[in-house]
């Protein structure tokens, strides 16, 4: 569904100096002058700790003292729940009103009802520093929030706002399922179990890869496929005498290229039926004495001959849209479990793009062929088309902006609660002319690097074109050796380069099977060219990207897309426009 | 995105059921909410057309009468109904006036009425009977059809003959042989197992046809749909055999002009395409030569909408070779 809010009550980084009741008159309009406000005007006041009455002259002192005297690291213990602003303001505030000891305040896992309740996000101590300084490695949220005074009163208003469009969506899903007749039939004779079940988001799930197409899907999709061979078999320095995991393993693809490199032992994890299967392909493949498929979820299983440790995790986890399906969890699970201090992750990072798209072609062959349909209107069938976003590919031409990165996954350090998350974000449009907006297009580019080390910023992904052969000469194909590369190519040239292997399964690459995922636009928009005034001008559309899991089954997405358009020459950002989606 | 069926070019990924727990028998009946099948079934022009032909061109048997969709979906057959005069439209799976749909399984669905003149469905699966609502129309027809009522379609019969596949037979089995370098031919005699689902050019087929089933919807009886059919093809010119190919056609005999449409290989595309078998090894036939056998079809015991397969065949004066396949 689509709602409009009224720019004032969602933006708080807009209201500057409108907002009654609010100390405006210190504010400096130049956005530029904010960083220097909060850390020379902040970070300077008196601030106490939060654990006895001491004042600290500096809120930074404040945290040291509370870290060396209380052994309590606030900021660290934020990044270790992966507290957003709210809940780090509603810790602090639940800490300054009840007084907990810091062993108790150690303790809370994020879940507890003080990080949602309205309650804390009043400030306790009038004009709180502590509240208005973000840690400085503050990463996806709200990076460009300004004073927390006045958040906390847009918070509040955005919060209620937010609360009734959700009561407005419960009425409309209540209204549009049926709820009354659907648990009627599900409590019908037959059907029932008189507990309510425990959901089982995974027994579909693993059934689903039981069958072989699915497997060929994959294995056929040859930029997959062969961006991890060739990363595997290029670097000999990691995996030679390896110990591997490959969590998810499938037909066992992965532990067999593993083996190939040399890896002194792999296994190889999955937990549906096709584990059997790839235990036949190991033997097949006379690699059984390195290769050992182990049938189970991660999560539960042990590591025979008293391995506890593994140097490499392979696996291909990635979903639509990145994130479905949710397999990363289980990854980062093994990770924890199994990654021995330096080990690496292959890949080591993921980034999630998001940019404007011209899916007038899907549109038309989705939503406009509900109007007529043999002379009927069905268009209501189109209606929901909105509500859910759409897997399909698109061609290079339609991208409309430059991409925005709105997640960037570390997968050596990430947490599964990271894996929820808000970000902002900023297109560039880079549109040649007067040109309608439809839809949002989401993709992701993989990295893989021999260290596990995340790529430097402006790192370009390698991107195979319809027309480029793809890399399949790192295996012998008919017995016959691989041709050596010479130096003179463009691989031995680049030799920083090329201990990066990455893919992108963007509009740019040829087709992955993970295609794009588009989010249809139920009010399109108009983006005007570029021009030069001064400087370059373009434009801009900017806001939040959300991506929760579902509340109802783990494995599929809810997202959420606030967005405002600003054309060049006007002077503010227009209304703010959010639509939300299911992935599934 | 994607749809339930078996082995199909586009299926890619399966979906996740949406809420609750479900089995996958309540799987079933979910994947028919998703818009994307009913897209894809009502872009198929041959289906719908032939629908709205036997229906609105027909207003003399629909004037005045009570009709009931069987698995009604989007309700496009009801609306066809209604348009060609019925006084009543029942959509048993929400219309105002002359149609009432009502949601929920027939099977434990009370109807406002007790009888009907009509029952139309689109109940056909892949390979006619895979996930197929037949016995559903057919409970629908003991329980609510006047005597001599009249049902649409009211006859289906499948046919099968052999093709000639070897690239894509390469490419779906014998692919497996060596992935990316590696040996994978355990997983080739389960692939071959696997029906698959996908349209075969007419300049394909090898033999003449033959037809294994006729399933008139006025006396059909559920045990009907488990069968063992004999068959006998001859064929056409010299070549090679790599698979069996099965296909059905419907027609609506109670219609004037006897509407009717086929989704064989000789006949414009549908989205039931056509459903391959690959034979284990390739046959060598000359003109003229007959493949005799039988192909039998049951419910799969544990999953009764799942089919299993049976294929026997023998060419003169070779071994008989016989496979199961099943499509699930």
């Amino acid at each position: 569904m689509s709602v409009r809010l009224s720019q004032r009550s969602t933006l708080p980084e807009d209201d500057s100096g409108s907002e009654e009741g609010t100390a405006s008159s210190e504010e400096d309009n130049e956005e530029e002058t904010w960083d220097d406000w909060v850390s020379d005007s902040m970070e300077q006041r008196a601030c106490r700790s939060l654990f006895e009455d001491k004042v600290l002259p500096s809120v930074q002192e404040a945290l040291a003292y509370d870290k060396g005297t209380h052994g309590f690291d606030l900021d660290g213990f934020c990044a270790q729940l992966s507290l957003d602003t709210y809940r780090r303001i509603r810790l602090i505030n639940f800490v300054r009103k009840t007084n907990p000891t810091s062993a108790a305040v150690g303790a809370l896992t994020g879940a507890e009802e003080l990080f949602s309740s309205d309650e804390y996000l009043h400030p306790v101590l009038e004009d709180d520093p502590l509240l208005q300084i973000q840690p400085e490695d503050w990463s996806d949220s709200d990076a460009d929030d300004t004073d927390p005074a006045k958040r906390i009163i847009a918070l509040e208003k955005r919060l209620s706002a937010a609360k009734q469009d959700l009561a407005d969506y419960r009425a409309l899903v209540s209204k549009q399922l049926d709820i009354p007749t659907l648990i009627a039939a599900v409590n019908e004779p037959g059907n029932i179990s008189q507990s309510a079940p425990a959901r089982d988001d995974d027994s579909h799930y693993f059934q689903s890869y039981e069958a072989n197409d699915i497997h060929a899907v994959m294995i056929q999709d040859k930029v997959r496929t062969s961006t991890y061979a060739h990363f595997i078999l290029t670097n000999p320095s990691l995996f030679h005498d390896a110990v591997v995991l490959d969590v998810g393993c499938g037909t066992g693809i992965l532990s067999l290229f593993a083996a190939k490199a040399g890896a002194k032992r792999v296994f190889a994890v999955d937990a549906s039926d096709i584990a059997e299967k790839a235990e036949k392909i190991v033997k097949a493949n006379d690699l059984d004495s390195i290769v050992t498929v182990i049938r189970g979820k991660v999560e539960d299983i042990t590591l025979p001959e008293g391995i506890e440790k593994v140097d490499v995790i392979i696996s291909e986890w990635m979903g639509y849209a990145l994130l479905y399906e949710s397999m990363l969890d289980s990854v980062l699970r093994a990770r924890d479990r199994f990654l021995r201090p330096g080990g690496v992750m292959a890949p080591s990072q993921s980034k999630m793009l998001l940019a404007l798209c011209d899916a007038s072609e899907v549109s038309k062959e989705r939503v406009d062929f509900w109007n007529d349909v043999y002379g009927f209107d069905l268009s209501i069938m189109a209606h929901d088309l909105y509500d859910e976003a759409i897997v399909d590919v698109v061609g290079p031409h339609t991208l409309l902006s430059e991409p925005d990165t709105v997640k960037d996954l570390h997968l050596g350090v990430i947490t599964p609660r990271q894996l929820d998350f808000v970000s902002s974000f900023k297109l560039l449009c880079t549109v040649e002319r007067r040109t309608k907006v439809n839809s949002f297009i989401l993709y992701f580019d993989t990295f893989f690097t021999a260290d596990g080390q995340p790529v430097p910023d402006g790192t370009e992904v390698k991107v195979i074109r319809e027309s480029d052969p793809i890399v399949a000469e790192v295996w012998p194909v008919g017995g016959r050796p691989a041709p050596q590369r010479r130096t003179s190519s463009s691989f031995g040239t680049q030799v920083e380069l090329s201990k990066i292997t990455s893919f992108s399964t963007g509009p740019q690459s040829i087709p992955t099977h993970w295609k794009q995922t588009l989010f249809l636009l139920r009010e399109p928009f108009i983006v005007n060219e570029g021009a030069f005034v001064f400087h370059f001008v373009c434009s801009t559309v900017t806001g939040h990207f959300h991506c929760v899991k579902s509340k109802t089954n783990s494995r599929e997405l809810d997202v959420e897309i606030h967005y405002s358009v600003r054309n060049e020459g006007e002077t503010q950002d227009g209304a703010i426009t959010v639509q939300m989606y299911k992935v599934r | 995105m994607d749809n339930a069926g078996p082995s199909t070019n586009h299926h890619v990924a399966p979906k996740e059921p949406s809420a609750l727990d479900m089995t996958s028998r309540d799987y079933y009946a979910d994947s028919y909410a998703h818009f994307g099948i009913h897209e894809e079934m009502l872009k198929d022009s041959v289906r719908t057309g032939s629908y709205r032909s036997a229906i609105v061109n027909n207003v003399h048997l629909f004037k005045g009468k009570t009709v009931l969709d069987v698995g009604c979906g989007t309700g496009i057959l009801s609306m066809f109904a209604a348009k060609a005069g019925a006084k009543h439209v029942v959509g048993a799976n929400g219309f105002k006036d002359t149609i009432t749909l009502v949601k929920g399984k027939l099977e434990e669905t009370e109807l406002p009425f007790q009888e009907f003149d009509i029952i139309i469905s689109e109940w056909m699966g892949y390979f006619l009977l895979y996930e197929s609502m037949l016995d559903t129309v057919l409970l629908a027809r003991d329980k609510y059809l006047k005597k001599d009522g009249l049902i649409f379609p009211d006859n289906a019969t499948l046919y099968i003959a052999a093709i000639e596949d070897q690239d894509y037979k390469e490419e779906k089995i014998n692919f497996w042989d060596n992935v990316y370098g590696f040996d994978y031919s355990c997983i080739k005699d389960i692939a071959l197992r696997e029906p698959l689902v996908d349209t075969v050019e007419l300049k394909a087929v090898v033999t003449d046809p033959c037809l294994i089933k006729h399933i008139d919807l006025r006396t059909a009886k559920k045990e009907d749909l488990t069968f063992v059919a004999p068959f006998s093809l001859t064929a056409t010119r010299d070549d090679y055999v790599h698979a069996f190919l099965a296909w059905f056609d419907i027609s609506f005999d109670c219609t004037h002009k006897k509407v009717k449409f086929s989704t064989g290989p000789h006949a414009q595309y549908t989205h039931w395409k056509q459903t391959v078998f690959y034979t284990p090894s390739t046959l060598r036939l000359s003109q003229g030569d007959k493949i005799t056998g039988s192909l039998s079809c049951a419910p799969n015991a544990r999953n009764n909408r799942d089919l299993d397969i049976t294929i026997t065949h023998k060419v003169e004066g070779e071994e008989e070779t016989k496979i199961q396949y099943k499509m699930s």
